[in-house]
């Protein structure tokens, strides 16, 4: 009953009108940055960190966490809308999302975000307030050996999110992994491949690729199609999802909510992996895999709510240890600092009013998010009707000062066109952008973990084998390679008949 | 807490209109802007708007704080650098950036005494050698003994190449002549995260992130690297008290203007910043890093820059830390 | 792997095989990918040094590519797609005019430059039409992102005149 009590002076702090209206303005206007096109969470956290420095320490970071989900949930919307991913979460979520606002269907696309997104959110706040605790120390377990066959089974769901050829999505993947190396050596400090650049010392942002390869290179393509290429074609469907949509979406939503916690709760950032793992489970379980990629609504809601539940849950590693897990994470460790809070495992006991109350706020925010966002799918729905001549310049603005604003750089915004144009030929070539970007968000983690875990082992590569947890992610990876390999063959015989 | 605020209040205000009768009479006319040469939400960050806060009440001009991060500091460096030497444009700088990257980065080609004008020290910020909970040794010699029987063996987790905590370890193991090996990690997060997983030895933290996890059973911490015990865990005693002789490692933080600055903004801005300082609300914010106030003279500043840079330069070529 | 026959886009007469340009740009990437990281250390498995990863991520796309090549001339695959060159010429053009200016004058030039240059990428671009909206969108976005949630992005500065 400690648990109930604890809950209520949560509820009791994030209740409070001037709390409320702390999440409230977080919320919105984490969601009006965050839907920006290529402005993700990190993006949006750290313009808006700064309007949180007046405010008392429970209220400014309950108004964090409140940019926080509004940012994650604003990605998904211009993921949607105009197929650019601001995180590598929304990568998942731009694949089907866009397929159906370009069959018409962004309202039920949307809708299912938010539903879903809101079904997580309620769950992981349960989990977190039950459970973070004895959580903590298990996944403290987790050592970099562990992370890195995690990653590789990342490197899997890679293959199972392409729907053409496997030889080019694994060619995609190496290339993705490859540009992660860019940038400053970790361990050595030695510049890769950066040409003396300093800007590229700290490596390709993700934005920057994400937009330039996925969200311009389509504004590209979409050019080609004279007549044909205004976003929705043909007649619009029902605004918000139907009563089908919502029953087939539960089950996805449930697994995916499950995937996310729990990889969520490991401070090595697995929270990363929680929509690929959930897509590729929906595909895998799905009666129709065919139509993921060409949106299936599983594919949305799967994947969404394994993101939500993962974004949520990787709060507990900051709460219980005062380690940030993502980058997301780190800044919240500086805004708590700023307050004067040292993060650690003392907060809960010694700050008990703003442990509980950030809890609470987090189901508060995931409630404020369906009331804001629920009301605004009909004005985005909306914006899909404008004519693309009109359209694509407006969301070439849009996201150009989202670049532009991510490190105050132009040199960021010449990137992103260069990529543009080099995603525009990939595309021409027949390969598809989202192994290469699961490639690049987890080139980093594979390859720093794979280093340290041979720095830790003396270079033993048994130590893969003889650790439980790394042995079996390994086989299942595997396992999941031969699986897939073989059907997305036959798919491509069958893709062959169908199109065209 | 209130009548010392006020105190404060009457003596900065004292201050200020004395100072005026100076040459810079007209000093500051606009908006100061305290570059950070790293992205917001870190130490840096919180350090430089905790500072920037309490001096735009003393010095009557706004101090706005702008992050320009990339390259390990070097380019927000580089940017106040090639500022125009007015005093409108100052730079939070640190051991890291001036004292430590010159030696690791190519591209870090400034010097921070001849590039760059010291306006005054903050702080300094030393660490706490913090062990894993299982590890059998109790205190810094026992440390030693477990690294001398096993060279090579004991690992200690850094928060990155060229950082204080892997400047700190690698100077231990130079002073006591052990042999340990480098695990860096992106950030002290992950470094805390294996330490706790009992995966990593031992670490250099800052104090009070380390003294969390100390007093919540999680780890434990053998000394202190400053040349006095911190308040924080007095009991805990420093690397010199604990058999490392003429052991001290702390990064220092202060402010720099460009080259070329004038003497009397220089001294404007020193002063509105020692008073900052003597703030004990001030003290208090600064604590939350670890941060113990260095007040003093931008020739302090200049001195102990130059010391810094030395010592951790002939750490790097001693050591033979290879970097690059 | 692929027996569909060519569609209609090829490139004029000529008919390019897409898996053979897929292979060779692969193997170009690859190259480069290598002549770059060439000056860093391989290392050894125990201390895996910087240049490990990138040289061996940069031979697994020259194998995939030597694949693909190899394949194109074994079986007939799809034909590589006609490329027009008119809307990546001016959507780049104009992203280029808007990182040049956006700093140095401002976003209230370097807007309306993007959404104009960028705008001539569509053949039912109408002048009016463009301009119009073009002005609409800047001044949307001055009041959204600088009045109403202060982003550090200069608007317009005139040396000596305006800096906003």
């Amino acid at each position: 009953m400690d648990l109930l009590s604890n809950l209520a002076l949560g509820f009791s702090t994030a209740m409070s009108l001037q709390n409320l209206g702390l999440a409230f303005i977080g919320c919105l206007v984490g969601t009006l940055i965050g839907i920006l096109p290529g402005v993700g969470p990190i993006a949006t956290i750290t313009m808006l960190l700064p309007i949180t420095f007046g405010i008392d320490p429970v209220g400014a970071l309950i108004m964090l966490a409140g940019i926080y989900y509004g940012a994650q949930y604003g990605g998904s919307t211009s993921a949607i809308l105009v197929n650019i991913p601001g995180e590598a979460g929304s990568v998942v979520t731009a694949l089907d999302g866009h397929a159906m606002a370009k069959k018409g269907r962004a309202g039920a696309a949307l809708g299912i975000s938010a539903i879903g997104s809101f079904i997580a959110g309620c769950v992981a706040t349960v989990v977190i307030a039950a459970l973070a605790l004895p959580l903590t120390d298990l996944a403290l377990r987790f050592g970099p050996t562990d992370y890195f066959a995690l990653m590789v089974m990342g490197l899997v769901f890679a293959v199972v999110l392409a729907h053409g050829s496997v030889l080019k999505a694994v060619a995609m993947i190496c290339l993705g992994i490859l540009l992660s190396t860019i940038g400053s050596d970790l361990e050595t400090g030695q510049a890769r491949m950066t040409f003396g650049s300093l800007h590229l010392a700290d490596g390709i942002d993700f934005a920057v690729l994400a937009m330039g390869i996925f969200g311009f290179a389509e504004v590209l393509r979409n050019l080609e199609g004279g007549e044909q290429r205004d976003v929705i074609k043909g007649t619009m469907g029902p605004l918000l999802p139907t009563r089908d949509e919502i029953r087939r979406s539960i089950a996805p939503i449930l697994r995916g909510t499950g995937l996310g916690s729990v990889l969520g709760m490991l401070p090595g950032n697995g929270a990363v992996l929680a929509p690929f793992a959930s897509y590729t489970l929906e595909k895998k379980l799905a009666k129709r895999p065919q139509d993921f990629g060409k949106g299936a609504i599983e594919a949305v809601a799967g994947p969404e709510a394994a993101n939500n539940a993962g974004a949520q849950t990787s709060f507990i590693p900051l709460l219980t240890l005062g380690i940030p897990p993502n980058a997301v994470m780190a800044i919240m460790v500086g805004a708590m600092m700023i307050q004067g809070i040292v993060p650690g495992p003392q907060v809960m006991t010694e700050s008990p009013t703003l442990f509980w109350g950030m809890i609470a706020s987090m189901w508060i925010g995931n409630l404020m998010l369906l009331v804001i966002n629920l009301p605004m799918v009909g004005m985005w729905v909306r914006l899909l009707k404008v004519p693309y001549r009109l359209l694509f310049p407006a969301i070439l603005i849009f996201s150009c000062i989202g670049i532009y604003s991510i490190d105050n750089n132009p040199m960021d915004v010449v990137f992103t066109g260069a990529f543009a144009f080099a995603g525009y030929l990939l595309i021409k070539m027949g390969f598809e952008p989202a192994p290469l970007l699961l490639g690049f968000v987890l080139g980093h983690l594979i390859e720093e973990n794979l280093r340290r875990a041979m720095l830790l082992s003396r270079g033993e590569l048994s130590t893969f084998a003889e650790n439980p947890v790394s042995l079996i992610l390994l086989i299942v990876s595997v396992g999941l390679l031969a699986l897939s390999a073989l059907p997305s063959l036959r798919a491509k015989r069958e893709k062959v008949f169908v199109e065209d | 807490m209130k009548l010392n605020r006020r105190a404060f209040g009457l003596m900065a205000a004292a201050v200020m209109t004395a100072l005026p009768a100076m040459a810079a009479a007209e000093f500051p006319e606009r908006n100061i802007t305290l570059v950070v040469p790293f992205p917001p939400g870190g130490g840096n960050d919180a350090m430089a708007r905790i500072i920037g806060d309490a001096m735009t009440r003393v010095i009557g001009a706004n101090v706005v704080v702008e992050n320009k991060a990339g390259a390990g500091g070097v380019v927000g460096t580089q940017s106040v650098q090639n500022a125009k030497p007015d005093g409108y444009t100052l730079l939070l700088g640190h051991s890291g950036t001036m004292g430590i990257n010159p030696h690791v980065y190519p591209a870090a080609t400034y010097h921070p005494t001849k590039d760059f004008t010291p306006v005054g020290l903050i702080s300094e910020i030393p660490m706490a050698l913090v062990v894993n909970k299982d590890l059998p040794a109790q205190d810094v010699a026992g440390l030693i003994a477990l690294a001398k029987e096993k060279p090579g063996e004991l690992s200690y987790a850094s928060s990155g190449v060229g950082t204080g905590s892997h400047m700190a370890a690698e100077l231990f193991a130079h002073d006591a002549g052990i042999e340990i090996a480098h695990i860096p990690y992106r950030g002290s997060g992950p470094a805390m995260t294996d330490l706790l997983g009992g995966r990593i030895d031992f670490l250099f933290g800052v104090i009070p992130s380390s003294h969390a996890q100390v007093t919540a059973g999680k780890a434990r911490a053998l000394a202190v690297t400053g040349t006095k015990r911190s308040p924080t865990m007095p009991e805990v005693p420093t690397m010199q008290e604990a058999s490392v002789e003429g052991y001290e490692a702390a990064l220092i933080y202060g402010l720099l203007a460009p080259v070329g600055t004038p003497d009397e903004v220089v001294t404007k801005i020193n002063g509105a910043l020692n008073i900052v300082l003597a703030d004990p609300t001030l003290q208090e914010k600064l604590a939350v890093d670890g941060s113990v106030p260095r007040p003093g003279t931008p020739e302090d500043h200049s001195k102990a820059l130059d010391s810094d840079l030395e010592k951790w330069g002939a750490l790097i070529r001693d050591a033979k830390i290879e970097i690059n | 792997m692929t027996e569909k026959p060519s569609s209609v886009a090829g490139l004029g007469k000529v008919r390019l095989s897409q898996d053979r340009v897929a292979g060779l740009t692969l193997i170009a990437v690859s190259a480069f990918a290598l002549w770059a990281s060439s000056d860093l250390e391989t290392g050894t498995l125990r201390f895996i040094g910087p240049g490990m990863m990138p040289k061996l991520l940069a031979a697994l796309v020259g194998v995939t590519g030597t694949i693909l090549l190899v394949q194109s001339f074994l079986m007939s695959g799809e034909a590589m797609p006609r490329i027009p060159l008119r809307g990546p010429l001016c959507v780049l053009g104009g992203i280029l005019a808007f990182a040049l200016t956006v700093q140095s004058v401002g976003f209230a030039i370097a807007a309306p430059l993007l959404a104009v240059i960028a705008g001539l990428a569509d053949r039912d671009m109408r002048w009016i039409e463009l301009l119009g909206f073009a002005a609409f969108m800047t001044i949307g976005c001055i009041l959204v992102f600088k009045v109403g949630l202060s982003l550090p992005i200069p608007v317009l500065i005139i040396p000596g005149i305006i800096q906003y």
